[in-house]
């Protein structure tokens, strides 16, 4: 997963629910040095009888925000999701730099 | 290993050695289960030699992996982890630096309890076999405990901090610090004595005064309650077994009077 365009990172999830593997796999794809480049990660931890549903949340350098739905995705889908907008930052980086 | 078979004496010193001077502290696992497996073989000659060529059989064990494996070892430590400690927490933690880690560990330690970082794979094979003597033992199908409530945490990495004692101040300082660094690791539930809490729950728990605290005021609260009659009615069953016990063994002397008067 590219995480080097994400500026701020949410996550709610219930650790005991079927949605913590999605949650947990996608918070430990972000390498340590992204914390210290700047990338804020929130996280929320939800219990039985909280009303909030389970949320990915991702918001790109460039001001766009994408969400997920941890619960029926897996954690290679949610991957794809946000390399999608990734890779079209990728590609205008290369552009500007040449 | 072999050289060191053949080079060992058949003496009460190296019998000794083994036991007690090497440092258990700094050998990895397999080493140190491969010092302890010589140990025995070492006792049994002995002591077969000193009974006549009688052979002392120690009990086997049956373990699915090699005795001497890490992973035998790990089951070991994980079933001591959580029969032996009365409060664990679980957390999860992302990608950390080497001076994190330690600086967490660090924490911790000054706090009186110990981060282990959890095998997911042989922790929930220890938790699936927790019910059984021996986790280590080859399971049939049905003696597996698929739905050990403790189960849905091991879904990435994970670990775990283990304190011997209910200490409750202890589990809310770490929560504090743990609460500074929440991007880096963060409580996901806990192993409180035999019950497992949720966020809420520890939340609930870490506000609870300490043992002692509540001990006292236990006492203090008996103490006020025993001018009512707390006392008397704890007493009076003790009491009225006295009495009733008491009357029989009358009645039975006076019986016996008259029976001697009689003749």
């Amino acid at each position: 997963m590219l995480t080097k365009y994400f500026m701020k990172v949410v996550v709610r999830f219930n650790p005991f629910g079927k949605e913590a593997k999605t949650a947990r796999l996608f918070l430990g794809s972000i390498p340590p040095h992204q914390r210290q480049q700047g990338t804020t990660i929130q996280n929320k931890l939800l219990t039985e009888g909280s009303s909030e549903k389970p949320l990915l949340k991702v918001i790109f350098k460039d001001k766009k925000e994408m969400e997920a739905d941890p619960t029926t995705m897996s954690f290679q889908e949610v991957s794809n999701l946000f390399d999608r907008h990734s890779k079209k930052l990728a590609l205008k980086e290369t552009i500007e730099k040449q | 290993m072999n050289s060191l078979r053949l080079i060992l004496p058949n003496t009460s010193f190296v019998k000794c050695f083994y036991n007690n001077a090497i440092p258990k502290v700094g050998l990895t696992s397999s080493l140190y289960h491969h010092f302890n497996g010589r140990c025995y073989s070492i006792e049994t000659q002995n002591k077969g030699t000193k009974q006549g060529h009688n052979k002392v059989k120690l009990p086997v064990r049956k373990t699915v992996k090699p005795i001497d494996s890490r992973k035998t070892f790990l089951m070991d430590s994980y079933k001591n982890m959580m029969e032996k400690s009365s409060v664990v927490l679980f957390l999860h933690y992302n990608n950390l630096l080497k001076q994190e880690d330690d600086f967490f560990r660090f924490q911790v330690k000054a706090n009186g309890g110990t981060l282990k970082k959890l095998r997911n794979g042989v922790f929930g094979a220890y938790l699936r076999a927790s019910h059984l003597e021996d986790p280590c033992m080859p399971l049939k199908k049905g003696d597996k405990n698929n739905n050990h409530p403790l189960l849905p945490l091991l879904k990435g990495s994970t670990a775990a901090i283990v304190f011997d004692e209910t200490d409750s101040v202890a589990v809310s300082k770490i929560l504090k610090i743990l609460q500074r660094h929440q991007d880096k690791l963060f409580v996901i539930g806990a192993k409180v004595e035999n019950s497992v809490f949720d966020i809420e729950k520890l939340n609930k728990f870490k506000d609870l005064p300490s043992k002692a605290q509540l001990h006292s005021q236990l006492l203090g609260l008996l103490h006020a309650l025993s001018g009512v009659g707390l006392v008397n009615t704890l007493e009076n069953a003790s009491k009225t077994l006295y009495m009733t016990l008491q009357s029989h063994n009358d009645n039975t002397l006076n019986t016996e009077k008259s029976e001697d008067s009689e003749n």
